[in-house]
């Protein structure tokens, strides 16, 4: 608790980290490698978010704890700042370690031998290896040779607007309701100015799980799984029901996965989304709204339902790195004692080490009982039966998704109907595999 | 039409004023109605800049900022990618290619223009054919050459190749072959060089289609998009427009108060510019557009 | 600026003929050309041979220079037999023919209008040029408000004068390239009416005065005095207009990302894609070269056609 108080002191920039942070830092995970380390080491890291919501009080903690200075550079999770950071990692720019935040990309990366081998530390490391071994969805390309750490959980669960509820007369769902509840509450929500939901999960991956969209060993697509017209046809159902919030608005304002306005306007009662988007709520300046917000678990929709492809922003280390030890200090810096400053970010850790009331203070912020129903989130976010998957296909997955995601605006806005959109993509897709083979 | 039916001797002086009112009140009309419609996108920005996040996307439309907010200006000036910055950068740039496009221009074009050498024609040519390749083909090779050379990631990936342009050779190789020979012929006689004719008689003559060209140069560099695009990471080096997309995604969608008051701060600088020296702006798009 | 390129007029590629002079070999002129073509040679020329290079390969750039497998022509005959891409060129035939001719036409009528005497003339003249030097991004910003279906001030008017179901704009495969056409024409044509405006002044007035004396109206002095004049001028806004808007992608990019679907991916934002989304660089360098060759001979034959119809006073 002292612990998350001093942290986002700093972070709001009145001052600097406390004694007891720091102190925790070095009596910890540094006291022993700390004397190996070279003096002068300067370690070029390249991540997704922007250095002032977190990296860069992470950093600056793990210099005054180790003495190796971290120089973040913040690129862009998108696809030139990806091929930025590509071009560095094979040119002449140093980088020392980075982040990755697709599947597809990842395995590109390690596959061209562009990350660092750190299956000796991590063998070398009690704390690690034991939750690496314990942990599901840890991304490998050849079984025990690890290039690349998650340090983050991205599980999903539903942000819902206590007020619209109440005003119904209706209970906030709890752990155990199905899918079948969650279509019906959204429509008794919805009443032409609001809408029910932002958009429904994607059930048949969730289903599914690992590879869902790819047949068994990868040689073709396999949208023509019922799951997928089934999903699809329910969101479009949705939409032209007015209980989805309409596609052309997220087309318009280039939403997707960042709905906030609409949940924050009150214009969407429930909202599936994950950990991150809980600063906008926080954000009392630009979203100023009135209402609580509250959680509920996804729905259950089939036995042994998947949650997300949830640990996320791996870790790696740069290849061509001059200092691996020191590489491999931040690593472990940032999945442990350095987590804590990624909280305000939305990052739940990956390897929890923190205790649960700070990750919840952390990400909840100094508003928390203002704002939200802190009850819920916890057993929302904390739901000990969420369970993730990772893909080790990634066939053509950029084309893909590039696919999909165009054909699937066309579904929503009414272009296509789920037929014509499974035949195109099924027919797309394994054009796509079958030349990338 | 019936005003060309009518022959000059069968009207009086009077319906041809008449006439000539009522025709340029119409066009007075419709030129305003139009310049209203081709205004709009501005004052959508400027009071989308005064607007809270929250009352952009939001039924009723209002056309009126209310409450006003400042804080998207406040953000882009002096939030974590102050729009100073990224001005700075902006100026840097400019400033640097327009100088190093003026003397690398000037000189080639002075060749082209008024010197013989063998080959002088196959070279312009080769430069004219390069005006029509896609650009983006482009972007790969000279982002490995600059990452090869060192310069990726730094402001010289944006300078150093706008001071070498084909365009500005052009532009100034039609104007000095506009100024006659026997000006510098003459001066050779008495013994001056190429380069004193080059320097103290061509380039001085030459100073209205080398204000063009600057003129042009920091216009276009201050809005180039798609080389820092691809050429820049370190959020501290971009120029205006590509931090202005910094406002756009900051949060991962549009953040419209951010990305309108950016975009308004962005523009009143050209606008400046453009007010200031009208008359040369124009003079320069001219000159770009047509002989002499 | 709503395609970035950068214009120059055609008249000027005319060679001049080498004078005849027998002069000996110098160096001078070479040294004067030297920096700008070095630099030419280093930031245009080198990176195009690359490009050339790259086309008959199989390359993803992380594998770095060793990860080049060479497959001789097999990007061409992809590109040639891909019909994304043959979509992609026809999505861009349609967006330059129908933003560039409008664009032209309009600034012409824009220039008549602004050529007389009328108050306020250099605030209109300022108000239709502004566009041209705005950076894309602002403009896409602020565009993308514009055409919010729901809470857009366009959908907002046209809901105001009775339109019941106003376009969808960027939210529709239908509507979205012409919502990109719109814009390009509202950020060209002050550009073309102040070059328009320019070309209007060096008319010689005594056409005018002696058509006046043969009875010619202010049509019939249009058609037959200054469209014919200003040719040379039309087709020089034609043809750098086609060049440039064939070849922008950032605007694309800015806003629709291609879509919907596939219904506003140019050739030059596919090639882009390929390049940088599925890191396809051979595949996209060759791509690119078939879209040169194509553009270069539709320049070619333009080139002849205004040979024979453009009216040139001299």
């Amino acid at each position: 608790m002292t612990t998350f108080k001093t942290t986002r002191r700093r972070l709001v920039g009145t001052g600097i980290a406390g004694a007891a942070l720091v102190g925790a830092a070095k009596s910890t995970a540094f006291a022993a490698p700390l004397l190996k380390m070279q003096d002068g080491v300067t370690l070029e890291v390249w991540g997704g978010v922007p250095a002032e919501n977190g990296p860069q009080a992470l950093v600056d903690a793990f210099t005054e704890a180790s003495g190796i200075k971290v120089n973040y550079t913040r690129y862009v999770n998108d696809d030139t700042g990806n091929t930025q950071l590509d071009t560095a990692l094979q040119g002449s720019t140093t980088v020392d370690a980075f982040f990755t935040y697709q599947v597809a990309r990842l395995a590109q990366r390690i596959n061209a031998g562009a990350a660092l081998d750190i299956s000796e530390k991590i063998a070398g490391d009690e704390q690690i290896s034991a939750w690496v071994a314990e942990t599901d969805g840890i991304f490998t390309i050849e079984d025990g040779v690890y290039h690349s750490l998650p340090t983050t959980q991205e599980m999903q669960f539903m942000f819902i607007n206590q007020k619209i509820f109440e005003d119904a007369g209706i209970d906030v769902p709890t752990a155990g309701w199905t899918l079948d509840d969650y279509v019906g509450l959204a429509g008794e929500l919805s009443d032409g100015m609001t809408f029910g939901t932002y958009a429904p999960m994607n059930t048949a991956t969730l289903t599914i799980g690992q590879n869902a969209w790819y047949n068994e060993d990868g040689s073709a697509s396999n949208f023509g799984d019922p799951l997928f017209a089934e999903h699809y046809g329910r969101h479009r159902q949705m939409v032209d029901d007015g209980i989805a919030f309409p596609w052309t608005d997220v087309i318009a304002q280039n939403l997707r996965a960042y709905a906030q306005t609409p949940f924050l306007t009150e214009q969407v009662a429930m909202w599936v989304n994950s950990p991150w988007s809980l600063r906008y709520v926080n954000d009392k300046e630009q979203y100023p709204h009135d209402f609580v917000t509250t959680f509920a678990p996804l729905p259950s929709f089939a036995d042994g339902q998947y949650n997300n492809q949830g640990i996320n922003n791996w870790m790696l280390g740069g290849a061509s790195t001059q200092y691996p030890d020191e590489v491999w200090e931040l690593i472990k810096f940032w999945l442990t004692d350095g987590a804590v400053y990624m909280l305000p970010a939305g990052k739940i850790p990956a390897l929890m080490t923190l205790d649960q009331a700070t990750v919840v203070d952390g990400m909840l912020g100094p508003n928390a009982d203002e704002l939200y129903d802190k009850a819920a989130f916890e057993a929302a976010a904390f739901d000990p039966d969420i369970r993730y998957y990772t893909d080790s296909i990634t066939t053509g997955a950029a084309e893909i998704s590039t696919l999909l995601s165009g054909l699937e605006d066309r579904l929503l806005i009414g272009e296509l109907d789920v037929d014509q959109f499974i035949s195109e993509l099924t027919e797309g897709a394994d054009g796509i595999i079958a030349a990338a083979q | 039409m019936s005003i060309s039916a009518i022959t000059p001797s069968g009207r009086s002086m009077k319906s041809v004023k008449r006439q000539r009112m009522v025709r340029w009140l119409i066009v007075f009309l419709v030129l305003w109605l139009i310049a209203l419609l081709f205004v709009l996108p501005f004052y959508w920005m400027a009071i989308s800049s005064l607007k809270r996040d929250i009352d952009v996307f939001r039924l009723p439309i209002r056309w009126w900022p209310d409450p006003i907010s400042t804080y998207g200006f406040e953000r882009v000036w002096t939030g974590p990618h102050p729009i100073t910055k990224f001005m700075g950068n902006s100026l840097l740039v400019a400033g640097s290619r327009v100088f190093g496009e003026v003397l690398t221009a000037s000189l080639a074009a002075y060749a082209f223009a008024r010197m013989e050498f063998k080959g002088r024609n196959v070279i312009f040519v080769l430069y004219l054919a390069t005006m029509i390749i896609p650009h983006q083909m482009l972007l790969v090779p000279r982002f490995i050459l600059y990452q090869a050379i060192g310069i990726h990631d730094t402001l010289w990936a944006l300078i150093l190749p706008g001071m070498f342009t084909v365009f500005g050779t052009f532009l100034l190789r039609q104007f000095f072959m506009g100024i006659p020979l026997d000006l510098t012929d003459a001066a050779k006689i008495d013994g001056a060089s190429e380069l004193q004719c080059y320097w103290q008689i061509v380039m001085p003559l030459a100073k209205p289609a080398i204000a063009s060209l600057m003129i042009l140069a920091f216009v276009w560099s201050w809005n180039d998009y798609e080389t820092p695009l691809v050429m820049l990471t370190t959020e501290s080096r971009f120029t205006i427009p590509i931090g202005l997309t910094r406002y756009m995604d900051e949060g991962g969608g549009i953040s419209p108060s951010l990305a309108m008051a950016g975009a308004v701060s962005s523009i009143v600088p050209v606008m400046v510019i453009f007010l200031l020296l009208q008359r040369q702006f124009i003079q320069a798009l001219t000159r770009s557009g047509l002989k002499g | 600026m709503i395609d970035g390129q950068q214009r120059t007029h055609p008249d000027w590629v005319e060679l001049e003929p080498p004078r005849k002079s027998r002069k000996r070999f110098s160096w001078t002129p070479y040294l004067f050309i030297a920096p700008n073509l070095l630099g030419f040679a280093a930031f245009t020329l080198l990176p195009l041979i690359f490009a050339l290079v790259v086309s008959f390969a199989d390359w993803d750039v992380i594998s770095g220079m060793k990860g080049i497998t060479w497959v001789g022509l097999e990007n061409f005959r992809d590109g040639f037999s891909d019909p994304t891409f043959w979509k992609a060129m026809r999505i861009t035939a349609i967006y330059v023919l129908g933003s560039i001719p409008l664009t032209v036409v309009l600034g012409l009528l824009l220039a008549v209008g602004l050529n007389g005497p009328s108050p306020g003339r250099g605030i209109l003249r300022l108000i239709f040029f502004i566009p041209y030097i705005v950076n894309a991004v602002a403009i896409s910003a602020t565009w993308i408000l514009l055409y919010h279906p729901r809470y857009g001030p366009i959908n907002a008017i046209l809901r105001w004068i009775g339109v019941d179901r106003p376009p969808l704009w960027l939210a529709s495969s239908d509507w979205a390239l012409p919502a990109l056409i719109i814009m390009a024409i509202w950020g060209g044509v002050g550009y073309n009416a102040i070059i328009f405006l320019a070309a209007l002044q060096t008319l010689p007035e005594d056409l005018y005065e002696a058509s006046d004396l043969d009875g010619a109206g202010v049509i019939e002095k249009f058609r037959s005095i200054t469209v014919p004049l200003l040719s040379p001028t039309t087709f020089f806004l034609l043809i750098t207009g086609f060049i440039g808007s064939s070849q922008s992608w950032g605007m694309i990019n800015l806003m629709t990302r291609g879509g919907p679907g596939t219904s506003t991916t140019v050739a030059s934002y596919f090639i882009y894609q390929n390049a940088f989304q599925y890191y396809r660089f051979g595949y996209a360098a060759a791509l690119s070269w078939i879209m040169f060759a194509i553009v270069l001979v539709l320049m070619l034959l333009l080139w002849v056609y205004q040979r024979r119809a453009v009216f040139y006073d001299s």
